[in-house]
């Protein structure tokens, strides 16, 4: 029969017209909106890829972080070939033997590839040991070459280390790093934003002042004077946390502004209104009505902040002023040309900063499908 | 208008002055515990004269002054342009800063004309063109330019000018032309070294420009009385320029204060890289070394630089919109 | 009388082009507007009425065009002894950034928006924006437009036009900027004025100020009014002939009275059922219609108003679209309910 509905009208064909249309609930509404943004599906891709290598960076890369090839200093590419000298095509990829000499006009060693020796790549080779996810000891690594032969995927630094492997390394530090200083930023962020926003009056007052003062200071050098602080005595792991901090102390105060616009508007909302009549206590408030509302503006923010935490690493290691030998970030990797005319003559040194790039990049896809997504409701 | 100036100006004053304090915290006061510690070594290593020597230091650092006379006296120092003196290089930081402020400034100011001076059509063309082939060309380009820093962009290009001329284009001249007199030569020379640093810095500036002006521009014109302006039978071109453009403009001079923040800011790091003749590498310098006084003052310097360009980017936006006036 | 006619729309389809398919705002509507008369476009949200006076205007912006159907402008050329001579103008056919169609925009066909608050650029005086229309359709110094523009903010009852000229839209109120509005669209001499729902963001008080300028404007400027609304009760006060849409159709369409007191369409009864009238048992429930507004995505299958009908027939109406049925009178109803007597006549006639 017919959807008799309570509203005291009949209509006996709506009820196999709605069967056929379907309500959405809001996240999924949320994650139609994302996919549909095709970069930033790229972007998260590109990110899960570039994460999952970083925590199997031990299984990924042929060497480890602190493998030197005593002989083979600054070494360019010896890249995977599959054909040989006379045209052969080999099923199992493999890598020359190089030969290295001395220039005699520059004084600098070249090499060259050794066509008659033939390394194949083994996969699930022994390599260097190490311990996989930092817990379990193990020494096969996803593929290598048999000594003495040499696989340089990305060429070698100065001290004759792979710089493959020194990359795979440098990610755990580089992707990290901004992670911990978003999440300072976030929760001191948040709760500051919160309190001013919802308290308003001095204490309102106040935090805005500091905030001003803080984002009238320019970020990158304000970063490079805080860093300079960190004492050059610490532990590598000490000075992590550090610049973790100095990254998060500049980001906080816009964040926190963003969280204090939001409250600010949700305050007057007739529901935080209903709430108040019903005596429900402050913290009720913020943390049933106001959080859940600001939530996703919020992580959307953090997750756009997280580009610039990522620059800042690399920028101040670059210059020395981040993280500290032996601890590897890519930024550290990019100082370790020393000087710009370096990276002329070994252009491979630079591959470092092509991964900065596609880090930073894919996050902002990630961020504005995320931006767009949270607010379902919008207008195209 | 002129009492919302008024009082603006009288609102960053406080601001001035916390950037002050927090200044000659950094400053002055541990600068008082490396003197301290610097006198210390004068008197130990048992020079003649170090007695003179170290009542004079004591004397120019106020070390036997309590704090807040120190900071109404440095402040006093600090606006006649005494900023003390570098510890790396024992000269006056005046000396060492005045040529490398004024190149700063004159490259900032080209920077920044020349990011808005393309970003802005290019945006305006992005939104009336919007997903055209262009737009999208520009897009890909704009989201490049965002994500890569400056000073990596400086670092490629001055890879790719190597492998085309062959020279390593750091620096404004090729070594030799620095000193030489202005010859055609040396115009030539120039423009063959300055494309790098002006391109580095102005590509992630104009793709942020051109990105803010076409999301405000494609929201202005989804306004309603766009739609009431064109109901009114003005030509097209009219309502985008007249009243949509003009409409889209406020937030981008909004953000006129975040641009100089950014130049300030991604400047010194591709200076560094370039070995540009500007502030950004003596400051660098100044904070690896921890020569306080030298970089504690550029940090100053920008800081206000920045304080007062916010200053004018909301004067500006007052000017551009009746509503703000009449608060 | 001679040809009266001022504006017919011919089975006119505006279709939206979005990423998730197409969605048929105005799909098959046809009217007449007579000179110096008032038609009523009736409504929900949704239903297409706005798109459909954009689509007269060719104000209808990507991913939207108008895909179908005719839209013809009688203009008067110019009246001598005899009579006149007219001109038709197809609108569907120019270029809507073209010349021809922006000297019909704002002079000759105006239209007022819904929302005063937000129809007005913020940066310009409203003087400014009402001499720009002037000045655009007519060659004439600054000085001259500005007091045409006095004039007329006088007009329309805006207190202290003086003033008010060089006032900045955010120091008007709301009725005042409608004022504003009307008079920016009436500063031509249009022959046509579309007015989208003027009053529905203004009070009450100011809603009937402004019906009673525009009803007293229409009398001294002979001009004709195409009506919008979704407020029955403006239709009833304000126009003589009415047509009700639905989801981007007519549904019926009659003159005021007819309308009101013998509706034929189930949508229209349904509308005016759920009016509360004065003199009910307060108790009683408010009858509304059931269902929502589907999404325009999802358009329903033959009549679309048929999951919401209390009168359906199951194999009828969700099976092809009705055919529009002519009651005599100019009364014209869209539903299967009648098209069975009119078939039922023909036949009986035929045989």
């Amino acid at each position: 029969m017919g959807v008799a509905t309570d509203i005291g009208a009949t209509a006996p064909g709506l009820e196999a017209f709605q069967e056929r249309v379907a309500a959405l609930s809001v996240r999924q509404l949320m994650w139609l909106r994302y996919r549909r943004n095709r970069l930033a599906i790229i972007g998260g891709v590109f990110l899960l890829i570039m994460y999952l290598s970083a925590l199997f960076a031990g299984f990924l890369a042929p060497y480890g972080v602190r493998t030197t090839h005593d002989k083979y200093p600054a070494a360019s590419p010896n890249s995977i070939r599959f054909l040989d000298a006379e045209g052969k095509f080999h099923l199992r990829p493999f890598v020359y033997g190089l030969k290295a000499e001395i220039d005699p006009q520059t004084f600098l060693k070249t090499y060259t590839p050794i066509t008659d020796e033939i390394y194949p790549v083994k996969f699930f080779a022994k390599g260097v040991p190490y311990k996989l996810l930092g817990l379990i000891d193990t020494d096969i690594h996803l593929f290598g070459v048999d000594e003495p032969g040499k696989l340089f995927l990305l060429g070698t630094d100065r001290n004759g280390r792979d710089l493959f492997s020194r990359i795979l390394y440098g990610a755990q530090v580089s992707l990290s790093v901004g992670l911990v200083g978003v999440m300072l930023s976030l929760v001191v962020g948040s709760f500051v934003g919160v309190m001013s926003g919802f308290y308003g009056g001095v204490v309102d007052n106040v935090v805005q002042r500091v905030i001003e003062v803080l984002t009238s200071f320019p970020q990158i050098p304000l970063w490079l004077a805080l860093a300079s602080a960190v004492p050059a005595n610490w532990s590598p792991i000490k000075v992590y946390l550090g610049i973790s901090i100095v990254l998060s102390i500049v980001g906080w105060g816009g964040l926190a502004r963003q969280v204090r616009g939001m409250v600010l508007s949700l305050r007057e909302t007739d529901y935080v209104m209903a709430a108040r009549y019903a005596n429900c206590s402050d913290l009720r408030i913020i943390v049933r009505h106001l959080l859940p509302n600001t939530l996703s503006h919020v992580l959307v923010i953090a997750t756009m902040a997280i580009p610039g935490m990522i620059l800042g690493e690399t920028a101040l290691s670059f210059l020395g002023l981040g993280i500290r030998p032996p601890m590897t970030s890519w930024g550290v990797l990019l100082s370790e040309a020393q000087h710009v005319r370096v990276f002329l003559q070994q252009t491979w040194l630079l591959t470092p900063a092509i991964f900065v790039l596609a880090a930073i990049v894919s996050f902002n896809f990630v961020g504005d499908g995320a931006r767009d997504a949270a607010d379902p409701f919008a207008a195209e | 208008m002129a009492s919302y100036i008024v009082r603006r100006v009288i609102g960053i004053i406080p601001t001035l002055l916390i950037i002050a304090v927090v200044g000659f915290v950094v400053m002055e006061l541990p600068a008082g515990d490396y003197v301290t510690r610097y006198i210390a070594e004068l008197e130990a290593s048992g020079q003649t004269g170090v007695r003179e020597q170290a009542a004079t230091l004591r004397r120019r650092y106020n070390l036997d002054e309590p704090a807040y006379l120190r900071f109404v006296k440095w402040i006093g120092r600090f606006v006649q342009g005494d900023f003390g003196e570098s510890f790396i290089y024992n000269k006056p930081v005046k000396d060492l800063i005045g040529k490398r402020l004024m190149m700063t400034l004159v490259l900032s100011l080209f920077a920044f004309i020349l990011s808005w001076g393309i970003g802005i059509p290019l945006g305006i063309y992005s939104a009336t063109h919007q997903y055209s082939r262009l737009d999208n060309l520009f897009t890909v380009i704009a989201f490049l330019g965002l994500g890569l820093p400056a000073f990596l962009i400086a670092l490629f290009l001055l890879v790719l000018g190597w492998s085309v001329t062959g020279e390593a284009l750091t620096s404004l001249f090729s070594s030799g032309f620095e000193m030489a007199p202005w010859s055609l030569a040396k115009v030539l020379d120039l423009l063959k070294h300055i494309w790098i640093p002006v391109l580095a810095v102005v590509f992630t500036g104009t793709a942020w420009v051109v990105r803010v002006m076409r999301g405000n521009l494609l929201d202005e014109l989804r306004v309603n009385y766009v739609q009431a302006a064109r109901a009114k039978g003005i030509p097209e071109r009219v309502v985008i320029w007249k009243h949509a453009v003009r409409n889209a403009l406020h937030p981008l001079v909004m953000a006129l204060g975040g641009t100089l923040a950014w130049l300030m800011s991604g400047f010194p790091i591709v200076a560094q890289v370039l070995s540009l003749p500007t502030i950004g590498p003596l400051y660098i310098e100044a904070t690896l070394q921890q020569d306080v006084f030298l970089g504690g003052t550029i940090l100053i310097l920008i800081s206000i630089l920045l304080v007062v360009g916010n200053l004018l980017a909301d004067i500006a936006l007052v000017w551009l919109d009746p509503r703000i006036r009449y608060e | 009388m001679g040809n009266n006619l001022l504006l017919e729309v011919h089975d006119l389809k505006t279709h939206f082009f979005t990423e998730q398919g197409v969605v048929r705002a105005v799909d098959g509507v046809s009217c007449e507007v007579q000179r110096g008369r008032t038609l009523g476009v009736v409504g929900e949200s949704g239903c297409g009425k706005t798109v459909a006076s954009l689509s007269i205007l060719r104000l209808v912006q990507k991913p939207g065009t108008i895909v179908g159907g005719k839209i013809l402008y009688h203009r008067i050329q110019q009246e001598n002894a005899v009579g006149y001579t007219e001109e038709v103008v197809d609108i569907t056919d120019l270029d809507p950034y073209g010349v021809e169609m922006r000297q019909i925009r704002g002079a000759e066909i105006a239209m007022v928006f819904q929302e005063p608050m937000t129809s007005l650029d913020p940066v310009y005086t409203v003087g400014n924006q009402i001499i720009e229309a002037i000045t655009y359709h007519q060659k004439m110094a600054k000085r001259e437009a500005r007091e045409i523009a006095i004039e007329m903010l006088d007009r329309v009852n805006m207190p202290q036009p003086q003033q008010a000229v060089d006032s900045y839209p955010h120091q008007l109120s709301g009725g005042m900027r409608q004022r504003a509005m009307i008079a920016m669209a009436l500063s031509c001499r249009p022959s046509l004025l579309i007015a989208d729902e003027p009053t529905t963001a203004l009070d009450v008080t100011t809603e009937a100020q402004i019906l009673e300028l525009l009803r007293e404007l229409q009398r001294d400027l002979g001009m004709a009014i195409m009506y919008i609304t979704h407020d029955l009760g403006v239709i009833a006060e304000m126009v003589e002939e009415a047509i009700v849409m639905y989801l981007g159709q007519v549904v019926e369409q009659a003159d005021v009275n007819t309308l009101f007191h013998d509706p034929k369409h189930p949508y229209m009864q349904a509308l005016l059922r759920s009016i509360p009238k004065i003199g009910r048992k307060s108790r009683a429930r408010l009858d509304a219609i059931a269902g929502m507004v589907p999404n325009p995505h999802n358009i329903p299958s033959g009549c679309s108003f048929h999951p919401r009908c209390p009168s359906f027939m199951p194999g009828v109406c969700d099976a092809t679209a009705p055919q529009m049925v002519d009651l005599g009178g100019g009364h014209l109803v869209s539903c299967f309910l009648y098209s069975d007597s009119r078939e039922r006549n023909g036949r009986d006639a035929g045989e």
